[in-house]
């Protein structure tokens, strides 16, 4: 037996609705059709029109609305249709999402998830292949969760959806259909904390999200090279769970972080200085960045060289070795 | 006065599904020699479409939004703006590409990945096509705005779909053209469907051009697969912005007989029993019927254009299929006027490690 | 010609497609745009056109079959001069979430985005991990001389200095020898330059960096050699020597001119009331300078314990890391070699080094006439950076006189 990722978060989906009836899943096109990703196929024929409903076309009035239906005590999860169509839903989620708690101290909660299909790699056009997460990890009041198998994909989204605090939950798109072995539903490591992926004692690799499985192919094919990579995956951006990424870094003496999202004050920065300050005395070498472009995100034929491949992650592994 | 900016009950129709023309329908003004060219247009619009999304299938562009079943109401307002007038549309509007000038083979090749604009905007006066959905109303506004400051007597077209009327930016368009007096034409082509979401769950205005009264500007009902009525509609709305400097609001009723795009699926969504009353509607077929019946189009001009548009349609597959892509610096050349030094580090470093692979 | 078509993605993202029916056969005659074939999606049932015309040859997975993204789904003889001019760019836009290593490896950038020194700076550079060994050895990382690129020190700089005593005797700090660099013979033999003898070239080299003058006078050393012989009667056990009489004068002459009892670091004059005096000191290892620590607050005879037990102890190789670092101010008794005089070499990072040469009797003009002195040749480099030639004549001149006369101190 196996699954996708996009079939584990429908199953995580619908098992948050059946278990808990305050779950309300609203978005454009996630009930009819069932998303465009179908991420949502065939849940509003279980669940019917009440616990998940098409809406009109605005992101802002997505995002505003489920405030309203947190506010009430529902827990609703909404779908940004696409990474670059989020930014409309901006000021709700900077100025509401994240404040509402602070701003009454406790008195009111928002356990809402707002989930978003994100990064490159599909060949898509303009506006389907941002990595916006700095956004929201810069954000005080989010989590921000992003899988990296479908094995998290299903026990994150079911955390999420748990969680008392709003949850921004990215899906690498490109990974929708990467596929496990086994069955759903499946429970993984609590969210928030990061797990090793594979271990090694050349270099700690950094990832999150859809570069799981590039950092993995890195590690492999480092094996040629007489290295031995460690894998670590952060699946939680905020928070970030440092003690494991400086327990490898220690071991290691070397970080190569790896994200899609531009470098600049990308989450690179702020896991670089982390470890600078964490494991100073362990660093055998800069800690390297494999990042996206400080530009925007290149039209299609350009983007396999925009992206971190385990080509550019080897070199990054190479550059720290020659320190 | 209010009253007088709501739209016709039903939406203004000159020429039938039959190909006959409705009783009050006004002299136009059209010579043979127009009415030709947009049937031209919208035959070469249809060809060009069907290109694309051959194209898709086999590999050759990642995705493509049709526009088939609307060249009607596209072509009607195209050949009522005048060069001067500025285009800003969304991913749909190929006729209005067409009509324009715009090189089709850089638009596919945009889709194919190349570049996002291979044609200069200025030259076809087409702003660069707007994937968020309605955020480009606005620039429409400003752009018609600056040109009345400056004396400069352009109307500025801004195209979107149903759903867009549900987005911040279409209220915040359509009310600042308003105060601003800006001679804007939104030009609304409800096609029935935003993705899987039909149109009633936008909005339960009793349409999308009784929206216009909220913001005191002229809304207009008109057949979107009627060329004419559609002409004659953005006629009298362009000739009245450029006037007085007042917008208006069309809303083109259509249907959009593809997907979404090539990435959808429109079975899960909708009857197919629409499609086939809505292929009944072509707007392409009853005009072909019009002009045969008035003698403007025959077997053989028929025939002729349809062999054009298909010689173009060959030569544009092999400018795409040969396309290659663009050099990597370009990835870093026009994100400013000077690439700042950490962008040209960045840049070096790229091209370094590439040409380092042999690559 | 062969024309091989392959699956593409079809809708933004999808990795396989499963062939729902087959619209042609093998040897059918196909025109472009032609459907050839139902499949579906993750996302939707597509029909795929031919993208040339020509003759299938080849379909490459029955009815039912799940194909994959980016592999061969038919394929085609297509004429020569096929319609379509297939010399295209990859087939797909989007390449799909399962390949995204292309099979190559890439050299890394040689345009690093992390900068690289390319010339000494005044502070020592090292590695995190260098600098922690360092600190656990007891070993001042500017003590060390870096051999690794722009002068960094290397976990290998700091090993090899700790080699020169087991585990006890890391990085030496030394002083010049006045004596010249030996010319090598017509039949040279080369000898590998390590352990203490590769810190003292390293050392050298880092000396070299200060930029330093030199000033010297002969001092008439009656005073000094008629205080030790008083004092040999007072504390017969003391061990009282000449060298330690010129220690305790060169504290009061510090204190005289502080600016000499200092550091210069990255662009500042650090000056401290302590001194902290290391001497050179030859042992079977070569040259090993300690530092007395706290000499502002001895004695000469306290002073000459310490000389005795420091001297002792770097020979025997008992003496303790920390005893060999921190020094504020340095003297070399290239004297006790027989040497005349000398120009010493700057002992990183003190801005001052007093060379004593030995002491011998002397013909010298005094008031018109020969006479024979003690006489004693000092010679003081100093970093040129921190002071100039009036400081460096005050304190030469405030030692000779305390040398010829320790009583002036009592001024």
């Amino acid at each position: 037996m196996s699954y996708t990722m996009a079939e584990a978060l429908n199953a995580a989906l619908h098992d948050a609705m059946a278990d808990d009836d305050q779950v309300v899943v609203l978005g454009e096109d996630v009930a009819t059709l069932g998303g465009v990703f179908r991420i949502t196929v065939d849940l509003q024929r279980k669940f019917g029109e009440k616990r998940i409903f098409d809406t009109p076309l605005a992101e802002s009035g997505i995002v505003g609305t489920a405030i309203g239906m947190a506010m009430y005590g529902m827990r609703p999860v909404v779908e940004i249709q696409f990474d670059g169509f989020l930014y409309p839903a901006f000021e709700q989620l900077v100025c509401h999402v994240a404040k509402m708690r602070n701003r009454t101290m406790g008195s009111l909660q928002l356990p809402m998830v707002i989930r978003i299909p994100y990064g490159g790699g599909i060949g898509a056009v303009e506006h389907h292949s941002e990595s916006p997460e700095s956004y929201f990890m810069h954000t005080a009041g989010l989590k921000v969760y992003t899988p990296g198998t479908p094995q998290d994909a299903y026990s994150m989204l079911r955390d999420a959806i748990a969680d008392p605090d709003p949850v921004v939950f990215f899906e690498p798109k490109r990974r929708y259909y990467e596929k496990a072995d086994g069955t759903l539903p499946i429970r993984t490591e609590p969210v928030g904390t990061a797990v090793v992926r594979t271990t090694g004692d050349t270099a700690t690799i950094v990832a999150y999200g859809p570069m799981i499985p590039t950092a993995l192919e890195a590690a492999e094919l480092a094996k040629e090279e007489g290295w031995s990579l460690e894998v670590v995956d952060l699946r939680s951006l905020n928070p970030i769970d440092y003690d494991t990424v400086i327990a490898s870094v220690k071991k290691t003496g070397r970080a190569v972080v790896v994200h899609e999202a531009p470098m600049t004050l990308g989450p690179g920065a702020e896991i670089a200085a982390r470890i600078q300050e964490g494991a100073f005395y362990s660093l055998e070498a800069p800690v390297q960045r494999v990042t996206g472009w400080d530009t925007p995100y290149p039209p299609a034929l350009l983007e396999e060289e925009f992206l971190p491949s385990p080509d550019t992650i080897l070199n990054a592994v190479e550059r720290a070795l020659e320190f | 006065m209010s009253i007088s900016l709501l739209p016709s009950e039903s939406p203004l129709q000159f020429l039938r599904p039959d190909g006959t023309l409705a009783e009050n329908t006004p002299n136009l003004g059209l010579s043979s020699e127009q009415l030709v060219n947009m049937y031209r247009t919208m035959v070469r619009t249809r060809t060009l479409d069907t290109l694309a999304i051959s194209l898709q299938r086999q590999g050759q562009l990642g995705v493509w939004a049709s526009s088939r079943g609307q060249e009607g109401g596209q072509v009607g307002c195209a050949f009522a703006m005048e060069d001067r007038d500025w285009s800003f549309s969304t991913y749909r509007e190929h006729a209005i590409a067409i009509h324009k000038g715009v090189p089709f083979d850089a638009l596919l090749r945009q889709y194919k990945g190349e570049w996002f604009g291979l044609f200069d905007p200025k030259e076809y006066r087409f702003a660069p096509h707007s994937i968020p959905i309605a955020t480009h109303l606005l620039h429409a506004v400003g752009y018609a705005h600056a040109a009345k400051l400056a004396g400069d007597d352009l109307v500025a077209f801004g195209f979107v779909g149903d759903g867009a009327t549900s987005e911040g930016d279409f209220h915040e368009a359509l009310n600042f053209a308003s105060v601003l007096d800006a001679p804007v034409v939104f030009f609304v082509q409800n096609n029935g469907f935003a993705i899987s979401t039909p149109t009633r769950m936008q909005t339960r205005a009793p349409s999308l051009a009784h929206k216009a009264i909220g913001y005191g500007i002229q809304g207009y009902q008109v057949d979107g697969n009627d060329v004419l009525a559609s002409y004659h509609t953005t006629r009298t709305a362009v000739t009245e912005a450029r006037a007085t400097g007042r917008p208006a609001l069309i809303e083109a009723h259509t249907y959009r007989m593809q997907p979404h795009t090539t990435a959808d699926d429109d079975t899960r969504y909708r009857d197919t029993d629409d499609a086939e009353e809505w292929a009944a509607k072509d707007p392409i077929l009853r005009f072909e019927k019009l002009l045969r019946s008035t003698g403007d189009l025959n077997d053989e001009i028929i025939e002729t254009i349809a062999s054009e548009a298909n010689e173009e349609s060959l030569s544009i597959r092999s400018q795409v299929t040969t396309a290659q892509p663009p050099p990597v610096a370009e990835g870093f050349n026009h994100v400013y006027e000077n690439i700042p030094p950490h962008l040209a580090l960045q840049r070096d470093a790229v091209l370094n490690e590439i040409q380092e692979a042999g690559l | 010609m062969v024309f091989v078509f392959d699956l593409p993605d079809l809708a933004e993202g999808t990795t396989e497609a499963q062939i729902l029916e087959w619209l042609v056969q093998v040897g059918d005659t196909v025109t472009i745009d032609q459907d050839i074939v139902e499949v579906e999606t993750a996302k939707a049932v597509v029909v795929i056109p031919s993208p040339t015309a020509g003759v299938v040859a080849e379909l490459h997975g029955p009815v039912g079959a799940v194909m994959e993204v980016g592999k061969p789904l038919i394929t085609f003889n297509t004429e020569a001069h096929a319609a379509d001019p297939e010399k295209k760019t990859a087939n797909l836009v989007g390449y799909g979430p399962s390949s995204d290593h292309r099979g190559r490896r890439r050299r890394p950038a040689a345009t690093s985005l992390v900068d690289v020194p390319d010339e000494l700076p005044s502070r020592p550079l090292a590695k995190p991990p260098v600098r922690k060994l360092a600190k656990s050895l007891g070993i001042h990382l500017g003590s060390v001389a870096g051999t690794g690129v722009g002068g960094i020190v290397t976990r290998a700089d700091v090993e090899e200095a700790t080699q020169t005593k087991p585990a006890t005797i890391p990085a030496p700090v030394s002083t010049a020898v006045a004596t010249p660099v030996p010319v090598p013979a017509a039949n040279t033999s080369v000898i590998p330059v390590t352990g203490i003898r590769r810190t003292i070239a390293q050392k050298m080299e880092m000396a070299h960096a200060i930029p330093t003058a030199s000033a010297w006078l002969d001092a008439d050393a009656t005073g000094l050699m008629r205080l030790r012989a008083s004092l040999k009667k007072s504390h017969p056990d003391a061990g009282i020597t000449p060298m330690a009489i010129v220690m305790f004068l060169t504290v009061k002459a510090l204190n005289h001119v502080p600016v000499l009892n200092a550091h210069y670091r990255e662009g500042e004059i650090h000056t401290f009331s302590d001194v902290h005096l290391a001497f050179a000191a030859s042992t079977d290892r070569g040259l090993l300078v300690p530092t007395a620590r706290d000499a502002h607050n001895m004695s000469i005879v306290e002073i000459a314990a310490e000389l005795r037990r420091l001297t002792n102890s770097a020979r025997d190789g008992s003496i303790k890391p920390n005893e060999l670092v921190g020094s504020t101010f340095t003297i070399s008794n290239y004297g006790s070699l027989g040497m005349d005089g000398g120009i010493p070499l700057m002992n990183h990072p003190n801005t001052g080094i007093l060379g004593i040469g030995a002491i011998t009797d002397k013909a010298v003009v005094e008031d018109g006439q020969v006479v024979i002195r003690p006489t004693v040749n000092l010679s003081l480099s100093f970093d040129h950076r921190v002071c100039d030639g009036a400081e460096a004549s005050e304190f030469l001149t405030f030692l000779a006189q305390a040398v010829a006369d320790p009583a002036v101190l009592l001024l």
